[in-house]
């Protein structure tokens, strides 16, 4: 039953994410306009390029999709409305996700393309930057949770949701988790105007319409797992769980891709600076903070 | 339990596959990503026998290090894409017999060895997790902290070994004329250790002082430097010659015997057809282009004079 609804959600929530990108990109909120999109892509033809590694170039986007969803199997919309609840469910979430890496590259790499192979290692440039500011983060909500189990950190927050508790956290989490996703201003090895569209460039047709789905889930994964760690979940007075979750998520959907919008993009090498010396001291100094507090304020 | 049984085996299965694919591929690329692919079973295989944490971090783990790996490839072998036929099979009897010995140790170990009895109530995920950190900050914390401390020494060790000093020019140089042969001579000495050559091949007398780009023969400078149009480092004059001496002593050999050359180390020659000891690619025939190699020597020493 709790699967149905998650399907659902995935189903609807995706949907709606390609709306908010949409209206973040044109700035007009067209409802038509991704099934619209969708068909045209499904109308194109699917060109092969010349000499592809055959494989790599059909696997990378369902293995991209395939990735996203997965890593959705964790995040819980409401009390009991979960696909598993593994112990391990927010280092699962960070084990999911590191095949997107896998999937840019191989998509990159497959269509025997300049442009796509280098937006694929631009992605890794990217990854080297922002997965310990992933991992990081989450040892922090983990800790104050006791358990890695993501229906426990919902249920840790329960006085105080952690947007209070570790804020530099969720800012750090925040700008990982965009750049995990490679939204706008991390959006270079996919960004429009900039390679030809990189990792995208050779792709057309269904093959292009698989790989922009898996992006869309990915985004929607990116902004539950925030709202599971940061904003308490489905917690939240009067309306139901559930709507407490798709409201939260949606929210920090939007908010990630229009803020994002605002921003300048960000290169891979000045990233991937900030990063390790800026990011990684600030994500010791959360853990250091979260845990004192944890050990004196019991909240 | 059968169907554990059964999946186990299928990602074991997978394991060898991908594992045996790794050698099958002559893309780096695709190499890397088998291995990848190869510890992912692996990382399955732990989440059958519910070792759930040791799973998820192998699966985890993995993708990162081997996408690494593969760049890492990519940027230091000739042939990332495997268009050269490049082979990734080295030195076959020694890693047969290798491979043959681990495979026979492996099978003793597991035949021989005193498993006990099977656990009955495995942990769920929770108290796993719990037991392996007391494991890890308790009795196994010497170990984890002096391994820590043993693989930062070698990765200091490693840099230390892989960073090339900046090649300074020699004081020497500027000075008197023995001076200056000197300071040469000694360029020239580790410019040749650095292609591995036999020695014996010196032309000390032809020497001009120069320093030249391999890749572009139209840059001659005075001094030691980079290429202005490629940013290489300049090499002394010396080896450019001589690697077109060589090039006419082969072409006159390969009138007679059949020789085999690497097609990027052209310094590889070779008797018999095999793969190039520097890069591993397929060693090609010698080809005789008859008229070109000594109008290239030509024109070289006509630039130079």
């Amino acid at each position: 039953m709790s699967t149905v609804i998650v399907v659902l959600f995935l189903l609807s929530g995706t949907y709606l994410v390609a709306v908010i990108e949409g209206w973040s990109a044109t700035g007009r909120f067209r409802f038509g306009g991704p099934a619209r999109a969708a068909l045209r892509l499904l109308g194109t033809e699917s060109i092969l390029p010349r000499k592809p590694d055959r494989l790599f170039f059909e696997a990378a986007p369902v293995l991209l999709l395939t990735a996203a969803i997965l890593s959705m199997a964790i995040i819980p919309l409401a009390p009991g409305v979960i696909v598993t609840d593994l112990a391990t469910g927010a280092l699962f979430f960070n084990a999911a996700l590191a095949y997107v890496l896998v999937a840019l590259i191989m998509g990159g790499w497959g269509p025997n393309g300049a442009y796509g192979m280098i937006g694929g290692w631009r992605f890794l440039g990217q990854l080297v930057g922002y997965t310990m500011l992933v991992v990081m983060p989450i040892t922090a909500v983990a800790m104050r949770a006791e358990s890695l189990s993501t229906v426990a950190i919902v249920q840790s927050q329960d006085q105080l949701w952690n947007i209070l508790y570790q804020p530099l956290g969720l800012v750090l989490f925040v700008l990982a988790g965009m750049a995990m996703a490679f939204v706008p201003p991390f959006d270079l090895p996919t960004g429009a105007g900039d390679l030809a569209g990189g990792v995208e460039a050779e792709y057309t047709g269904v093959r292009r319409l698989v790989f922009r789905l898996g992006r869309m889930v990915l985004i929607l994964s990116v902004a539950s797992a925030l709202t599971v760690f940061y904003l308490g979940g489905w917690l939240g007075p009067i309306l139901p769980g559930w709507a407490w979750s798709a409201i939260k998520i949606l929210a920090v959907t939007a908010a990630m891709l229009v803020g994002g919008r605002m921003l300048p993009r960000v290169r891979e090498a000045a990233f991937l600076a900030w990063c390790w010396k800026l990011g990684i001291p600030l994500a010791l100094a959360n853990i250091f903070l979260v845990g004192v507090l944890v050990l004196v304020v019991p909240l | 339990m059968s169907a554990q049984v059964v999946f186990l085996a299928g990602f074991g299965l997978a394991a060898v596959w991908f594992g045996i694919v790794v050698f099958r591929t002559h893309s780096m690329v695709r190499s890397a990503l088998a291995l990848l692919f190869s510890q992912t079973a692996i990382g399955a295989m732990f989440l059958v026998m519910q070792a759930e944490f040791l799973g998820v971090l192998q699966i985890m783990m993995m993708a990162t290090e081997m996408s690494i790996m593969a760049i890492f490839m990519v940027m230091f072998m000739m042939d990332p894409g495997g268009l050269g036929e490049m082979d990734m099979k080295h030195q076959r009897k020694l890693s047969l017999g290798a491979g043959i010995v681990a495979f026979a140790g492996a099978v003793l170990v597991a035949g021989f060895a005193n498993w006990g009895p099977l656990p009955t109530n495995i942990p769920d995920g929770g108290a796993q997790l719990r037991l392996l950190g007391l494991e890890l900050l308790g009795r196994s914390m010497l170990i984890f902290e002096s391994a820590g401390l043993t693989i930062l020494t070698a990765m200091i060790a490693a840099t230390a070994v892989a960073v090339q000093p900046a090649r300074k020019p020699e004081p020497a140089m500027a000075g008197t004329n023995s001076g200056h042969d000197r300071g040469k001579a000694t360029a020239r000495h580790g410019g040749h250790a650095a292609y591995g050559d036999a020695p014996g091949h010196d032309h000390t007398g032809h020497d001009t002082g120069k320093y030249t780009c391999p890749m572009h023969p139209e840059v001659v400078s005075d001094e030691a430097g980079n290429c202005p149009k490629c940013g290489m480092n300049l090499v002394p004059v010396e080896d450019a010659e001589r690697d077109t001496h060589e090039h006419g002593h082969h072409h006159n050999q390969s009138a007679e015997t059949a020789r085999y050359t690497c097609p990027m180390h052209p310094e590889v020659v070779s008797d018999e057809p095999g793969s190039c000891p520097k890069c591993g690619m397929k060693l090609v025939p010698v080809e005789a282009p008859d008229g070109d190699a000594p109008a290239h020597s030509h024109s070289h020493k006509e630039r130079r004079t």
